[in-house]
C-alpha cells in the first residue's frame, strides 16, 4: 500500500506538489488525472524516490521510499520521457536494467519483445514512439516489481499501441498483482483501464474514487410531470444540475439506481429515463459538488 | 556502498574508451621503445652514443590517462546531464553513493591498469637493452604513483562539477576552476605580496607558495623542469589526499544532487556564489591592487579608469557567467544575491590588502643581525632547467653553513635589499625602485631579479627564509665563503658511490698538438665504473679548489656539472663520466670531467680506449 501524508515539493518558489494526501491499496490500478502542471509527474517521482518530499511522508509498504533500495526495489518507474542512452539496443537496456534491478526476468522480457514483434538488436534510436513506449513498459515489467509507475504512457499512442501496452500491463495485474499508478491529462484513456481515479489539481488530490462506485452511483434522470414542480419535489434526493425546460427536466442524481427508480416512479411521472453517465460526466459533476471549475484539459 | 552489477555495468559502459586507451597505450608503448632502441643501435655504428630513458620516455601514453579518465567520467557518470537517465538511476533500488562508487571502481579498473601497464611494458622493453638504454625503475615507480594521484585528482574534481551542475559545458567549466583557480588565486596573492616585500617567495607562504605539491599545476607550469624529476613524496601526498578530499566533495555533492538539476548548466546555489565571487576577486584584485600599493606609475585620471573599469568588468562577467550558466539574466531576488556577492569581493579585496600591509611591515621589520644568525643555507635557482639535478646539488642543497663571513655578508645584503625595499610604494614599481637603489653610485651592480638567491637564516634556533637579489660583490664573496665551507667541500667532493648507471659516449675532440680531430671511442659500462672507481678515490684526495676549478661553469657550483672550461683552468680534458642514480629519494645525472687533474683516472681511461679495436 502506498501513503502519501501531508507531502509538499517546491521548485523554487513554486509548489508542484502541496499538503497531498492519498491511499493506494495493493493490487489496485490507480489513475491520476490531471491538467499539465498538476503535479502528477512530480508526485510519481516522489514515490518512486526520485525527489525528496519537502515536507510529509510517504511510505510504500510502511517503509519510506527515498533513498530506501529495499524499497525502492519493489518500484519500476515508467516516466513520460523515457531514458535510452544514445544507440542503445533493447538488449543493451535488458543488460543495464539486469544490472540495476536484481529481479530482472529475461525470459519474460525476451518473450514479450518477440511478442510484440519488437528487434532487440536495433538500436531504439530507429524506434517510432510507440515502439519505445512498449519497448521501456517490457523493460519495467520485466523487473517484476510490486508497484509500477506509468507517467503519461498511453498519451500520443494510436490506438492499437495503446491497447497492446494495456493489455501487457493487465495481464501482469492479473498474474502477479501489481499495483499500477498510471497518470494522463485525458480521463478517456484511464476509464477503461483504473480501478480508482483520482484528480490532481494545483498540487493536491481534489477528488479520489472507486472508479465502480462513480460508474454505478450516479445517473442521469430526464423526467416530465404533468402538473408544475420545481426542484423542491426531488428534497430528499441528492441532486445536481438540476435543469428544466417547459415540463421536461433533467438532473443528476446520486444513490442506488433501483431505490432512485422506484421513488421516482412512485411520483408518478409521466416521462422518466434514467441513463449512465459516462465518467467524464461523472467527474465533472463530483468536482462542482466539491466546488472547483473542471479544467476542460482534463477532459481534453 | 558498492555494487558489483552496477560495477559490471560501468565496466560495460567505458568499454569503448577504456579499449581504445588500452589498445592505443599499448602498440605505441611497445612501437616507441623498439623504434627509439632500433634508432640508436643504427647510429652507433662506429659512433656510440647512449641514451638515458628518463620518467618522460616511458609515460607519454599514461599522461594521456588525465584526459581520458574525465572523458569517462563524463560518459559513465553522463546521466547527470540527461534528465531521463538522471531519474532512471535515482529511481534504481541502490544507494546514491553506491552508485556513485561503483561507477568510479569501474573507471579506475580501465584506468589504472591501463597506466601502469603501458609505462611498465615500455619501461620493460627499454630494458631489455641495457647496452643502449638506461633505466632507474624506482623514479619510474614513484612518478606512476604520482601521476595515479594526478589522474585521481583530475577524475575528483571533473566529479564534483558534473555533480555541481546539469551540462558537459558547465562541467568543463567548472572542472577547468575547480583544479587552476585556487593555485591561480594563490599565486596572484604571492606575486602582489613580492611587488610589495621583496624579500618573500613562495617558500614563505608554505603549501599556498609551493604550486609544485600539485602535480597537475607542477605538470603544466613546470613542464620540462619538475615533470621530468622524480615526484617528491610530499607532492605525491599533496596530490593524493587532495584528490581525496575532493572525492569526498564529490559525493557529497552527488548525493544531495536534485534529479532537476540535469540539463541546466547552473551549478547550485552555493557554489554559484562562489564562482560568481571567484570570477570578481580574480577581475578586480589584480587591477585594484596596483592602485592601491601604488606599484604602477599612474595619473589621477589612469587611476580612476583602472578602478572604474575594473569593477565594471567583473560585474560584466558576472553577468556573462550568469546569462551563460542559466541561460537568462538576473530577475528579482537574484540582483541582491548579486549585490551581496559583489560586496562579499570588495570586503576580500580590503580584507587582502589590509592584511598584506600588516604581514609586510612585520617581514620588513624582523631582527636579523650578524649577532642573533647562527646558520645559513643558501639555495641558488636552478639554471639548468629541464634536466636532472646533479648528484653533488642534491647533496650541497640546504646544508647549513655557519661561517661568519658568509653570514656577515647574507645579513649586509639582506639589509641593503630590505632598505631598497622600504624606499618602495612612492608610486614606482618594484623594478623602478630596484633600478633606482642598485644603479645608485654604480650602474654595474645593477642586478635582475632572475639572479635571486633563497637564505634561510638561523635565528635564535628557528629558521627565517628570505628571497634576496645580491650584488655583485655579495654574490662573489657569498661564493668564496661556501667554497671555504667543509660541508660544501664535502658535497662535491664524495661522488656518489653506486650509482645504477654509466656511460659515456664516443667522441670526436681536437687534439691540442696536432689540432687535427682524433676519435676517443666510448667504453663499455664495466670499464667505465673501473674509470669511475678510480676517480672517485683521487677526487676524495684532491684539494677542493682543485676539482671545483675543474668542476665549475661561470663560477656557479649548484649549476655546473659541466667541464666545458677545463683548458682555461690549465688541465686537459680527456672525456667525461656521465652516471645516473637516487640519493635522497631523488634521482640525479652528473657529468665527471676526466682531467689531468685526476691523472690516475685518465691514464686509465686511456689505456682502455688504447686497447679497444677500431670502430
Amino acid at each position: 500500500m502506498i501513503v502519501a501524508q501531508n507531502v509538499t515539493k517546491t521548485f523554487g518558489t513554486k509548489a508542484a506538489v502541496k499538503d497531498m494526501n492519498c491511499t493506494i491499496p495493493k493490487g489496485c490500478i490507480y489513475g491520476l488525472i490531471g491538467s499539465n502542471g498538476a503535479g502528477k509527474s512530480t508526485f510519481l517521482r516522489l514515490i518512486t524516490g526520485i525527489y525528496r518530499p519537502d515536507n510529509g511522508e510517504i511510505t510504500v509498504d510502511g517503509q519510506p521510499v527515498y533513498e530506501n533500495p529495499k524499497t525502492k526495489a519493489k518500484i519500476t518507474f515508467v516516466p513520460d520521457d523515457l531514458y535510452f542512452p544514445g544507440g542503445a539496443s533493447m538488449n543493451r537496456m535488458a543488460d543495464l536494467y539486469a544490472n540495476v534491478y536484481a529481479k530482472f526476468d529475461r525470459a519474460y522480457f525476451t518473450t514479450m519483445a518477440s511478442r510484440l514483434h519488437l528487434d532487440p538488436k536495433k538500436p531504439t534510436g530507429g524506434f517510432s514512439k510507440g515502439m519505445r513506449r512498449q519497448a521501456a513498459t517490457i523493460l519495467a515489467l520485466a523487473t517484476r516489481p510490486d508497484y509500477i509507475f506509468f507517467d503519461e504512457t498511453f498519451d500520443g499512442l494510436d490506438p492499437v499501441v495503446r491497447n497492446m501496452v494495456k493489455n501487457l500491463i493487465a495481464e501482469d495485474v492479473i498474474e502477479r498483482q501489481t499495483t499500477v499508478i498510471l497518470t494522463s491529462h485525458s480521463l478517456r484513456e484511464l476509464e477503461d483501464t483504473c480501478d480508482q481515479l483520482a484528480l490532481l489539481h494545483m498540487g493536491g488530490v481534489v477528488f479520489e474514487s472507486d472508479v465502480q462506485d462513480l460508474q454505478t452511483t450516479s445517473f442521469k434522470v430526464q423526467i416530465a410531470f404533468s402538473d408544475e414542480y420545481d426542484s423542491t419535489r426531488f428534497e430528499d434526493m441528492e441532486l445536481r444540475d438540476f435543469n428544466k425546460r417547459g415540463s421536461v427536466s433533467t438532473f443528476i442524481v446520486r444513490g442506488d439506481r433501483e431505490q432512485m427508480g422506484s421513488k421516482l416512479r412512485a411520483m408518478n411521472p409521466v416521462l422518466l429515463d434514467i441513463l449512465p453517465l459516462s465518467l467524464e460526466e461523472v467527474f465533472i459533476h463530483e468536482m462542482q459538488a466539491l466546488g472547483y471549475a473542471f479544467d476542460l484539459e482534463v477532459t481534453e | 556502498m558498492f555494487n558489483f552489477s552496477l560495477y559490471k555495468a560501468g565496466l560495460r559502459k567505458a568499454m569503448p574508451i577504456g579499449l581504445t586507451y588500452a589498445i592505443l597505450a599499448t602498440v605505441l608503448s611497445t612501437g616507441l621503445p623498439l623504434l627509439h632502441i632500433s634508432s640508436i643501435a643504427n647510429s652507433q655504428i662506429g659512433f656510440r652514443v647512449y641514451a638515458p630513458i628518463g620518467w618522460s620516455d616511458v609515460s607519454i601514453f599514461a599522461h594521456l590517462a588525465l584526459g581520458v579518465a574525465p572523458l569517462m567520467c563524463l560518459h559513465l557518470f553522463g546521466f547527470l546531464h540527461d534528465r531521463a537517465g538522471s531519474d532512471f538511476f535515482h529511481a534504481a533500488p541502490h544507494k546514491r553513493e553506491s552508485i556513485f562508487l561503483s561507477k568510479l571502481t569501474a573507471i579506475l579498473t580501465w584506468i589504472v591498469p591501463i597506466i601502469w601497464g603501458s609505462t611498465l611494458l615500455s619501461s620493460a622493453i627499454f630494458s631489455t637493452s641495457p647496452h643502449i638504454s638506461m633505466i632507474n625503475m624506482y623514479p619510474i615507480l614513484r612518478n606512476l604513483v604520482g601521476l595515479t594521484a594526478a589522474v585521481l585528482l583530475v577524475m575528483a574534481a571533473t566529479l564534483i562539477a558534473m555533480a555541481s551542475t546539469g551540462t558537459t559545458f558547465s562541467t568543463i567549466m567548472l572542472t577547468a576552476m575547480i583544479l587552476f583557480v585556487p593555485r591561480a588565486l594563490f599565486a596572484l596573492v604571492i606575486l602582489f605580496f613580492s611587488e610589495i616585500v621583496w624579500v618573500v617567495s613562495g617558500v614563505n607562504f608554505g603549501i599556498f607558495g609551493n604550486h609544485s605539491l600539485n602535480i597537475i599545476i607542477s605538470s603544466l607550469v613546470d613542464h620540462g623542469g619538475n615533470s621530468w624529476q622524480t615526484q617528491p613524496w610530499p607532492s605525491i601526498l599533496y596530490t593524493a589526499t587532495l584528490a581525496l578530499l575532493y572525492f569526498g566533495g564529490a559525493l557529497f555533492i552527488f548525493k544531495r544532487r536534485r534529479s532537476e538539476q540535469a540539463g541546466f548548466a547552473g551549478a547550485n546555489p552555493v557554489s554559484q556564489s562562489i564562482i560568481r565571487i571567484v570570477i570578481a576577486f580574480a577581475i578586480t584584485a589584480p587591477f585594484l591592487f596596483p592602485v592601491i600599493f601604488g606599484t604602477w606609475n599612474m595619473t589621477g585620471a589612469e587611476t580612476i579608469a583602472t578602478v572604474v573599469g575594473s569593477i565594471g568588468g567583473a560585474i560584466f562577467a558576472v553577468l556573462v557567467y550568469e546569462a551563460i550558466s542559466l541561460r537568462r539574466f538576473p530577475k528579482g531576488r537574484e540582483w541582491r544575491g548579486l549585490a551581496i556577492g559583489l560586496a562579499v569581493v570588495a570586503l576580500l579585496n580590503v580584507g587582502s590588502m589590509g592584511a598584506m600591509t600588516i604581514s609586510r611591515n612585520i617581514i620588513l621589520d624582523r631582527n636579523i643581525t650578524t649577532e642573533n644568525v647562527t646558520a645559513v643555507s643558501v639555495r641558488f635557482p636552478n639554471q639548468r632547467w629541464g634536466h636532472l639535478p646533479s648528484y653533488s646539488e642534491l647533496q650541497a642543497v640546504d646544508i647549513s653553513l655557519t661561517d661568519s663571513e658568509l653570514i656577515a655578508v647574507l645579513v649586509a645584503s639582506l639589509d641593503e635589499y630590505t632598505a631598497a625595499n622600504r624606499i618602495g610604494n612612492r608610486g614606482r614599481s618594484w623594478h623602478e625602485n630596484l633600478r633606482s637603489h642598485y644603479r645608485y653610485g654604480n650602474e654595474s651592480r645593477y642586478r635582475w631579479r632572475g639572479n635571486d638567491v633563497l637564505v634561510t637564516f638561523t635565528v635564535d634556533g628557528r629558521d627565517v627564509q628570505r628571497r634576496l637579489v645580491p650584488i655583485t660583490a655579495h654574490r662573489n664573496s657569498i661564493h668564496d665563503s661556501m667554497a671555504r665551507s667543509e660541508e660544501f667541500q664535502n658535497a662535491y667532493l664524495n661522488l656518489p658511490a653506486n650509482p645504477e648507471h654509466f656511460w659515456m659516449n664516443s667522441e670526436w675532440r681536437w687534439c691540442d698538438e696536432s689540432e687535427e680531430q682524433i676519435f676517443l671511442p666510448a667504453l663499455e659500462s664495466s670499464q667505465i665504473r673501473e674509470v669511475y672507481e678510480i676517480l672517485r678515490e683521487e677526487v676524495r684526495g684532491l684539494p677542493a679548489s682543485v676539482w671545483l676549478s675543474v668542476y665549475r661553469v661561470d663560477g656557479w657550483w649548484c649549476c655546473c656539472d659541466f667541464a666545458a672550461n677545463s683548458y682555461q683552468q690549465g688541465f686537459v680534458h680527456y672525456g667525461v663520466i656521465r652516471a645516473r642514480g637516487m640519493s635522497s629519494g631523488r634521482e640525479y645525472e652528473s657529468a665527471f670531467p676526466i682531467t689531468s687533474a685526476t691523472p690516475r683516472a685518465a691514464a686509465r681511461l686511456n689505456e682502455l680506449r688504447a686497447a679497444m679495436p677500431a670502430e
